[in-house]
């Protein structure tokens, strides 16, 4: 990672390489999240149907519960990116580039 | 349940003018936009001028295709709530690419993935490659749509066509 670039220069490098970083652990660690809530509700679907078709109440079998509940997470991991992306790194992003 | 079996099939009038009128919009809209389109800008992005909520209906418009209202309608009513499953793997798949492929798509300034991976690596076999697979996914997507809507045509109009060819004591 040595650069024989200015002092400044490699300095913004370095800050924009944090900020790469930082952006990709956020997207792999949500991404991770979305596979294991996902496959995890398959998983269910696949191996465990007879926890899944018990009722939590007339109508309302505990697999729709979760299916409905995976598509909640879906959101609510869509949010926290929002705003992570609209807080802190749109900020990060332009204090670089100027 | 006389009236839930005999209603679908059944050819009807306000159900033919909305399809008409519909594709009437959609050809419409298409003929504006299209006359307005003049760069690569344009196409892909509009000239930057949609809104992030104007965005987010055009993606649902996108999501709720042909698969959401005919094929998990179907898949319900045949095979019961277990057809619900599918929708879920779709909604899914929208935050993925939203974490993964939209920022460093934005940050190159390209619109589409292909475009985004030939900047770093030669261009032509990126290029190949990407419309093999989008052309490989493309065609099995476009077959399953294609039998989509000559379902829903044959329901609308085959009826009409059988009405008029085998019998005249309901004409």
């Amino acid at each position: 990672m040595a650069t024989g670039r200015p002092a400044s220069a490699s300095d913004r490098g370095a800050q924009l390489r944090a900020l790469a970083r930082a952006r990709t652990r956020i997207a792999f660690a949500l991404t991770a999240a979305v596979v294991v809530i996902y496959f995890g509700f398959i998983g269910a679907v696949a191996f465990a149907r007879p926890v899944l078709g018990r009722l939590v109440m007339p109508g309302l079998s505990v697999g729709i519960l979760l299916g409905a509940l995976v598509i909640v997470a879906a959101w609510l991991l869509t949010l926290v990116y929002v705003r992570w992306a609209n807080t802190r790194y749109d900020g990060a992003v332009h204090a670089l580039r100027d | 349940m006389s009236a839930a079996t005999t209603s679908i099939g059944q050819p009807s009038a306000i159900a033919i003018v909305f399809f008409f009128l519909f594709i009437a919009i959609t050809m419409g809209f298409t003929w504006w936009a299209a006359r307005r389109t003049r760069t690569t800008e344009h196409f892909y992005a509009a000239g930057r001028s949609i809104t992030a909520g104007q965005n987010g209906f055009a993606l649902a418009g996108d999501y709720m295709s042909a698969a959401s209202f005919l094929g998990i309608a179907g898949l319900v009513s045949t095979t019961g709530f277990d057809g619900l499953i599918y929708s879920t793997g779709w909604l899914v798949g929208w935050p993925v690419v939203l974490f993964l492929i939209a920022e460093p798509l934005r940050n190159l300034g390209r619109y589409t993935f292909s475009d985004a991976v030939a900047i770093r690596f030669r261009k032509t076999p990126v290029r190949i490659a990407a419309a093999t697979g989008t052309l490989a996914t493309v065609v099995f997507y476009l077959i399953a749509q294609m039998v989509g809507a000559g379902g829903l045509i044959k329901l609308m109009f085959g009826s009409i066509m059988n009405h008029f060819g085998t019998s005249s004591k309901s004409l």
